[in-house]
């Protein structure tokens, strides 16, 4: 299986490509970042540190980017961010065409998937304008089904056994993939009864209740700024744009929180809410990108006629 | 207008379905020009819990209308022993019986009797009610010292003081506070956030976009003293604003 930059194409042209060994991720990867090596292309790899190892000693070439650290993916929403300002870095440095490798964080790694099955989705449209061409590797020994599932129906592409890449039939336009996404609820929420419960609260109110809920966690475990500021927000959009009854919900254990703020309404009509800088989309995006930024895991679950908000501070990163 | 003028004539935003932090605001008040020795006139009726020391003198608008001379009210309680005026004013009430123009005049009548007189004006507007439909006239009229449930906004010169929360029920208070700033201020203007104890994403973005404009007429505009939770919410919009969707 390899993975190969599409010719005469422009614009953004993602790919998943699924692997079940090692040696399946490097015959698939090196040959599409040496031929980007070749052509002097910006070649950039975000992969976890074993397979980045792997592709480093398999390559060995000084121009080979790996992203790590700080570029490291936290979250969907300065993920995209820095991705956006990193691509329009190269192309205003000349770069014609870019190649990225780029891994998504998924439960296989230990991370929460809903708001990277939004990404998967969204970056279609947000990355759109980049003359890029964008590898997304899956391990099939450690992803699960549904998230293989996800990542059929948000790639465009996929990379063919017989080394080109063919368009997915399986495909769907972000839009649809993101307003009709059921999302499960958190354990938290299936097994212990919430903390706080406020109906039509003020957001004042609600403020109140998601400090005094962060203040039941050891101190330090969760920034309660962040749990008050995301929790404000959430309850600002249910009480400007949803429909009444607004409920919020708080749960806690020792290492989580978790708020969920549900109203009757048909939720953001923006798709991408959440996940791209909002100044232009009106306060409503603005507050849940900030959300995405300061909570560990943010889910939408939109249904007929209702919609909910669950965010999520863990407390073993620190609240993010 | 110095500040300790602009500070003794207060606007008060009431909001109706407020916890009763407002109204502990009017007691407040009502004491202390009790305790001042100010003779006590109302106009229009503002329930009063606390105590009443002293009795009230029942004004008409048309009292303190400029055309009447208001300050004739004041030498009248001098010579009776009164250490001055505290007048207690519902905005509603006046703009219901006469009208907005005419509000505005007793207004400004009352920041004069404060410049040159020991008087102590408070103005309540409620919410909803004039103080929402009518509230560039409370912003207008009570630039030292206007309070709403959660938030104070004070303005001097060159200083806008933002005390308190700010979110979707008083964005409108700060909006409408930036924007008479705006229009009226010089090169330098300091926002002073360190008291102010939480800012909704809304209200960020509200202090960006001032700051933006004033910038753009060539102001030199200083966000001060935020403290860390209200200085991430700013980071975080500008971050936005640098990069737009």
């Amino acid at each position: 299986m390899v993975a190969r930059a599409p010719v005469h194409r422009r614009g953004h042209v993602h790919q998943a490509l699924f692997y079940d060994s090692d040696d399946e991720l490097l015959d698939a990867v090196v040959p599409f970042v040496e031929e980007g090596l070749k052509a002097t292309e910006p070649t950039l790899v975000a992969l976890n540190d074993r397979a980045s190892d792997l592709l480093r000693e398999a390559v060995g070439h000084p121009d080979l980017i790996f992203l790590g650290g700080r570029t490291r993916r936290h979250d969907p929403a300065s993920t995209i961010r820095h991705h956006r300002e990193l691509l329009a870095a190269h192309v205003a440095d000349g770069a014609r065409h870019i190649r990225v490798v780029g891994e998504t964080p998924h439960p296989g790694h230990g991370s929460p998937w809903d708001w990277w099955a939004r990404y998967e989705a969204a970056i279609n449209h947000a990355y759109a304008e980049f003359p890029l061409s964008n590898v997304c590797p899956y391990d099939r020994r450690i992803t699960p089904g549904a998230v293989l599932e996800d990542v059929m129906r948000t790639h465009p592409w996929l990379a063919a056994d017989d080394g080109a890449h063919v368009a997915n039939a399986h495909y769907e336009e972000p839009r649809r993939f993101l307003l009709g996404r059921p999302v499960s609820a958190d354990p938290l929420e299936t097994t212990s009864p919430p903390r706080f419960e406020l109906l039509d609260p003020t957001p004042a109110a609600a403020r109140r209740a998601a400090r005094a809920c962060a203040d039941l966690l050891p101190a330090d475990a969760v920034d309660a700024d962040d749990v008050v500021m995301c929790v404000n927000e959430a309850v600002t959009n249910a009480l400007t744009h949803g429909r009444s009854p607004v409920r919020v919900r708080l749960w806690c254990s020792a290492d989580r929180l978790v708020a969920s703020v549900a109203d009757r309404g048909a939720g953001p009509p923006d798709p991408f809410v959440g996940l791209l800088p909002a100044a232009s989309r009106g306060s409503a995006g603005l507050g849940l990108w900030m959300a995405h930024q300061m909570c560990s895991h943010v889910t939408f679950h939109r249904t007929e006629d209702a919609f909910s908000i669950g965010l999520v501070f863990d407390a073993r990163d620190g609240g993010r | 207008m110095d500040a300790t003028t602009t500070t003794r004539h207060k606007g008060l935003l009431r909001s109706r379905t407020a916890s009763g932090d407002t109204q502990t605001a009017i007691d407040t008040w009502y004491r202390a020009a009790v305790e001042r020795g100010q003779r006590i006139c109302t106009v229009g009726t503002l329930p009063l819990t606390g105590t009443a020391a002293a009795r009230e003198t029942a004004l008409d608008p048309a009292d303190l209308h400029p055309s009447a001379e208001p300050a004739r009210l004041v030498q009248r309680a001098l010579g009776d022993g009164y250490q001055g005026l505290g007048v207690l004013i519902h905005a509603d009430e006046v703009i219901a019986t006469t009208s907005e123009r005419f509000h505005d005049a007793v207004e400004t009548a009352l920041t004069d009797l404060c410049t040159d007189h020991p008087v102590e004006v408070l103005c309540v507007y409620d919410r909803p009610g004039v103080g929402t439909d009518c509230l560039d006239l409370a912003v207008e009229h009570h630039e030292g010292d206007l309070r709403e449930e959660q938030l104070t906004v004070r303005r001097t010169t060159d200083v806008v003081h933002v005390a308190g929360e700010v979110d979707m029920t008083n964005l409108d208070v700060l909006d409408t506070a930036l924007r008479a700033t705006a229009l009226a201020r010089g090169r330098r203007l300091r926002i002073d956030l360190s008291e102010a104890t939480f800012l909704s994403a809304g209200a960020a973005h509200v202090l960006h976009r001032h700051a933006a404009v004033l910038r753009q007429a060539g102001a030199h505009v200083e966000l001060h003293g935020a403290a860390p939770p209200v200085a991430r919410a700013l980071q975080l919009v500008e971050l936005s604003l640098r990069s737009p969707g």
